[in-house]
């Protein structure tokens, strides 16, 4: 539930920034940084890409592959498990180099961006506690259990 | 299913065959860290090639350039002007006032400059904006302005024709197949659309317009009234 929750929240923020990048206007800040600052930055895009689009299109990843997993299971949920893992993994450590440049070379910072970073931050740790659960599940054989006992557990539901 | 039937079920020559989940997730860190250093490279490439370092921003370095915008990016003062490139009024402004706010206020780090190219003169402003911005791609926007404004001479006349504005791109060095493919597919038509839309939502109504900390100036009016207000905000 907390992860629908957090990439829903995600998904807003992300949509948020995309929905002014498309208008050519600028975030409203609520006085807590420069969003006018880092959205003029070059960072703010990647292959003339709109980072905000990339979030967007991240979230919406991450929530669709979270309500994937909660109406299936076995080796599909597995797959989906390790897809988000890998997207929010990815996303966190984007999110902390974009806050490195925001603090240290831009020398502005969006509140949105910050926001979105820890959002990402607290998915990563949550889809590694779910994953924590699946691989410590099995010790079957002394080691990490194959994707085939993996699917078991997940068959058997006895996973969170 | 108890965990003994599942052993049984996949005896220990089959869980060798496949990977364990433990090794898949590693597989899977990798390719996200590899994913992410390879966007971060190519990211500060295109920074800093949109940043503008280069000999033919050399006149540009002491002004900072990223993008369209000169001066500290974090300056106290934010000055933005909306500006047609077909517009009179707007090369006296880049000529008299742009020309004293780097000297006054962007080259001490007070204030930063942003262009916001808006297009409402005619297709040859919409050809020159895109031009432009294809400049910018190069890290070449402000020597672009500067040579759209030298050449300037009434409005759509021919003056920003499609070849102009090609030549103007080989004299300053662009590269040309790039700049050619921005312009002729028109990448960045959508993004001078945008610019006029923010143009409208802000209630600008001609050119050149200005905001400065977000209190509007209309017109190339003399530079001492840009004075008061900045100094105003001290």
């Amino acid at each position: 539930m907390l992860q629908l929750l957090l990439s829903l929240t995600g998904l807003g923020v992300a949509g948020y920034l995309s929905w002014n990048r498309l208008r050519g206007t600028v975030p409203v800040c609520v006085g807590l940084g420069r969003c006018d600052v880092v959205q003029a930055s070059p960072y703010a895009q990647f292959a003339g890409i709109p980072i905000a689009y990339l979030g967007v299109a991240a979230y919406a990843g991450v929530l669709a592959l979270v309500l994937y997993r909660r109406r299936t299971t076995g080796g599909a949920a597995l797959r989906a498990l390790l897809t988000q893992l890998g997207i929010v993994l990815a996303a966190t450590l984007y999110s902390a180099w974009l806050t490195y440049l925001e603090l240290y070379v831009i020398r502005a910072v969006c509140p949105w961006c910050v926001a979105s970073a820890l959002i990402f931050a607290g998915l990563l740790v949550l889809t590694v506690g779910d994953l924590a659960r699946v691989v410590g599940s099995y010790p079957a054989h002394g080691g990490s259990p194959s994707p085939t006992e993996a699917k078991d557990a997940m068959l058997r539901r006895d996973w969170p | 299913m108890s965990r003994a039937s599942t052993r049984q079920k996949h005896p220990a020559s089959v869980r060798r065959a496949e990977p364990s989940v433990r090794q898949l997730v590693v597989a899977v860190v990798l390719v996200s860290i590899l994913s992410v250093t390879f966007m971060i490279v190519v990211g500060r490439r295109s920074a800093t090639r949109t940043s503008g370092r280069g000999p033919v921003t050399a006149a540009y370095e002491s002004l900072r350039p990223v993008g369209r915008t000169l001066g500290d990016l974090s300056a106290p003062i934010t000055i933005v002007e909306y500006s047609d490139f077909q517009c009179p009024y707007c090369k006296i402004a880049a000529d008299t006032i742009l020309a004293s706010l780097k000297k006054d206020y962007i080259k001490t780090g007070r204030a930063r400059f942003h262009y916001q190219p808006v297009a409402i003169l005619g297709p040859e402003s919409l050809r020159a904006a895109e031009a432009a911005l294809c400049a910018e791609d190069q890290g070449r926007f402000w020597p672009y302005h500067d040579r759209l404004f030298a050449t300037q001479a009434g409005e759509n006349r021919g003056v920003f024709n499609d070849v102009t504005l090609k030549r103007l791109a080989a004299d300053l060095g662009l590269d040309q197949a790039r700049f050619d493919s921005c312009f002729d597919r028109g990448q960045r038509r959508q993004d001078v659309m945008a610019i006029n839309r923010e143009a409208n939502t802000r209630g600008v109504t001609g050119t050149p317009t200005f905001f400065i900390n977000g209190v509007k100036v209309v017109g190339a009016v003399p530079y001492v009234q840009f004075r008061q207000i900045i100094e105003g905000m001290k």
